[in-house]
């Protein structure tokens, strides 16, 4: 199974660029040009790592997040942003549940660790609790 | 009886000496004492003038910082967008040449292994040859040859773009401050306003739709940076003044002698008993961070430094009128 991240961003050069930085990282990759757009994706597909601007129009990256969490609760949430003042911070981790809050202009390689790290500890959390599963069902029988 | 008079007389001189050197003693006391008055009202003077000196430069500088931190409350909302509009581009634009590079790494290697395929061919070896041209259709598919020329275009474009956006940041940033320009200087205010427009975009483009009335106007004498940061805290309020979306329109016009500047908004508009307290320094609705207050206080005093008038005209929940009118003639000091 390969992995799936959405990215969300008004800016299409950002899209753009971001696509050919993961076009050889082995995950199924998703781009949305707004917040709709991304909600609409998020009810087709089980993503697993969401990345998102903070400034889109109609609809910030943090209002994003909140919905999407009502959507796929159990993603890991990104938010790469050219701006961040204390309050966005704020925001994006108290109503975002944002895992990571990294900052344009980015470095290629860093982003793609990071984004690497994600997914280690999604696997990790995935490993844990089907593990977690099938000690109960153990305790069960 | 001779001696006598002369001791006598003696007597005399002596005590008159004495009575000198007595009144001279004290000449001295009177005078060294008022000497040291004098001293200690000089010395007290001399403290007045340095407490006063400092004084004056403490408030100077207070009056450098109220300016200088007007400038940085409108300049700071502006930081936002402006940090935002030039890290998006420059992301980009780092990451795509990073790729470019990964790029160029790939096409080289095609390029090498294509000069060896040559050689072989040219010494007549075919056996080598065919290895190398296997080699390279591999190589070819590996590196994902056709996707990087598919895309190289596109790379190119999508960078030289954002370039170009940056240096039109760059460029809008430098005509709006006109740092160059502390004395008074002909200026067209049509020019002002658009450049203003171009820096504060970011932060209206998502809430306000700008109509745009500009009639040609004669240039006119003025201090440009200063009305550009007065247009700036109008358009600034006015967006913010805009709950979701709203318009704002910007008209310029000629009217007898003076040049007229108006601002209309469809924000929130202001209450009656607002209305007067909206020009005093530190008046705000704001949240504490958001509003300095300080806005329309300097720019009133802007306004005023060019001979012209400012006022405004509002009703809540429909929108506010600031009217701005600038003499074309006796606006310098
Ligand atoms: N276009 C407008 N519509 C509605 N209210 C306005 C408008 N312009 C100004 N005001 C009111 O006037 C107040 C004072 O404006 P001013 O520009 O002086 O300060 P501020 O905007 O609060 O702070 P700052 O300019 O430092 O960000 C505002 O807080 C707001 O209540
Ligand atoms: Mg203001």
């Amino acid at each position: 199974m390969s992995y799936k991240m959405l990215c969300v961003d008004d800016e299409p050069g950002v899209l753009q660029s971001l696509k050919r930085l993961f076009r050889r990282e082995g995950y199924e990759m998703f781009f949305a040009g707004n917040a709709h757009d991304a909600l609409e994706i998020l009810k087709k597909e089980n993503i697993h790592l969401i990345m998102t601007d903070y400034r889109m129009p109609e609809m910030n990256g943090v209002e994003f997040l909140k919905k999407s969490i009502e959507i796929h609760p159990e993603s890991l949430r990104l938010i790469l942003s050219g701006y961040a003042d204390a309050k966005v911070v704020c925001d994006a981790i108290d109503q975002g549940q944002v895992y990571r809050f990294l900052t344009k202009p980015w470095n290629d390689e860093e982003l793609l660790e990071s984004i690497r790290q994600c997914f280690e500890h999604i696997k990790i959390e995935t490993e844990r609790n089907s593990l977690l599963q099938q000690a109960k069902q153990e305790i069960k029988a | 009886m001779e001696a006598e008079v002369l001791s006598k007389n003696e007597e005399l001189l002596k005590r008159a000496l004495y009575r000198e050197r007595q009144a001279r003693f004290k000449a001295e006391d009177i005078l060294e004492k008022k000497t040291k008055e004098l001293y200690v009202v000089v010395e007290h003077l001399k403290k007045q003038i340095t407490d006063r000196i400092e004084a004056e430069k403490v408030i100077k500088r207070n009056q450098a910082q109220m300016i200088q931190s007007e400038k940085m409350a409108g300049l700071g909302q502006l930081a936002a967008g402006v940090a935002h509009e030039i890290n998006n581009p420059v992301g980009f634009v780092t990451s795509n040449l990073q790729t470019l590079k990964k790029y160029s790494l790939s096409i080289k290697k095609m390029i090498s292994e294509y000069d060896s395929l040559v050689s072989s061919v040219q010494s007549k070896d075919i056996e080598k040859s065919v290895s190398f041209l296997t080699e390279l259709a591999k190589t070819k598919e590996k590196e994902d040859i056709a996707y990087i020329l598919d895309d190289l275009d596109n790379l190119v474009k999508e960078s030289i773009d954002g370039t170009n956006r940056v240096k039109e940041i760059v460029k809008g940033l430098k005509s709006f401050a006109r740092l160059d320009e502390a004395e008074m200087k002909e200026a067209d205010i049509n020019e002002g306003i658009e450049s203003t427009l171009k820096i504060v975009w970011n932060e209206i483009k998502y809430k306000c739709e700008v109509i745009k009335k500009l009639s040609p106007l004669p240039m006119i004498v003025c201090f440009p940076g200063q009305l550009n940061q007065v247009f700036m805290n109008l358009i600034v309020n006015a967006a913010q003044a805009i709950q979701e979306k709203g318009t704002l329109t910007i008209e310029s016009f000629v009217e007898k002698e003076d040049i007229v500047i108006r601002f209309t908004d469809t924000g929130s508009g202001i209450k009656p008993e607002n209305l007067e307290k909206l020009f005093n320094p530190f008046f705000t609705t704001k949240a504490v961070g958001k509003g300095t207050g300080l806005g329309l206080s300097v720019s009133y005093g802007i306004i005023k430094k060019h001979k012209g008038d400012i006022f405004v005209e509002s009703q809540v929940g429909v929108g506010t009128t600031f009217t701005i009118k600038l003499p074309m003639k006796g606006a310098a000091l």
